[in-house]
């Protein structure tokens, strides 16, 4: 897995290359954990494969930003991929955005 | 569908995540015949990697040397994939819905629900140490 994170507007934005996975999760939650913005943007789009403890992954990223005031959205989901936050409900519980731009505006 | 064979693999795999990869790509080698498409390929992995976790965490406790058996077949068009681990099983029925306000945001919950989803079939053995799923191409 490869994660670039950048700054924009004060949002932290990651974009994710690879699986998130039960052996590829702990390095997204430790990566993640060293960024301070309350406001993060995950770019999914070249993530191809989630399963369920990347899922949990997610929502332990999503709870962590929450608990600083601030939100996780997520951008650039595949039509699989998304389908796993659709049967889960997870799409209730995260700002599901088609592109960066687009999740980034919402914060303001 | 009665004209067709059944094709069957059997293999071990030591209760370890670094094994998943090549367990993985021992069932869809199997599955080559077949041709699956990528949204089929997409299911029957993560609902294989989901059952497969499971019965090396909860059933065989991440023991390397304790194995989980591997079952994979086909007959026409429906393909079916059974894990057995060595643990003492579990009842499925104490599993929460995790998709209720109390349990969306907890850690785990989410892989068994999927697979139900995602697959026609997901059946447990009597003693609960054995999973099969069960999925009906559709072309």
């Amino acid at each position: 897995m490869d994660i670039k994170i950048t700054e924009t507007n004060g949002v932290a934005v990651a974009a994710i290359e690879g699986e998130i996975n039960i052996s590829t999760s702990p390095q997204l939650k430790k990566e993640m954990e060293k960024v301070a913005n309350s406001k993060v943007v995950i770019n999914l789009g070249k993530v191809g494969y989630v399963d369920s403890s990347g899922l949990a992954t997610l929502v332990e990223i999503l709870k962590k930003a929450r608990s600083k005031g601030g939100a996780l959205y997520l951008t650039h989901l595949s039509d699989k991929v998304r389908s796993l936050f659709e049967i889960t409900k997870l799409d209730k519980l995260f700002g599901i955005y088609p592109d960066d731009a687009t999740a980034i505006a919402k914060f303001k | 569908m009665s004209g067709d064979a059944l094709q069957t693999l059997q293999f071990d795999v030591p209760s370890s995540l670094d094994e998943i990869p090549q367990a993985t790509r021992r069932v869809f080698d199997f599955f080559s015949a077949l041709n699956l498409n990528e949204s089929d390929r997409f299911d029957l992995r993560l609902s294989f990697e989901e059952i497969l976790i499971n019965a090396m965490k909860h059933g065989n406790g991440y023991r390397r040397e304790v194995p989980v058996r591997v079952t994979v077949s086909y007959q026409g068009r429906e393909l079916k994939i059974a894990v057995q681990d060595q643990g003492k099983g579990f009842d499925v029925d104490r599993l929460k819905d995790p998709t209720m306000c109390d349990n969306i945001e907890a850690y785990s919950g989410r892989g068994v629900y999927l697979v139900k989803h995602l697959m026609d079939r997901l059946d447990y053995g009597p003693k609960g140490n054995t999973v099969e799923i069960t999925k009906h191409l559709k072309n």
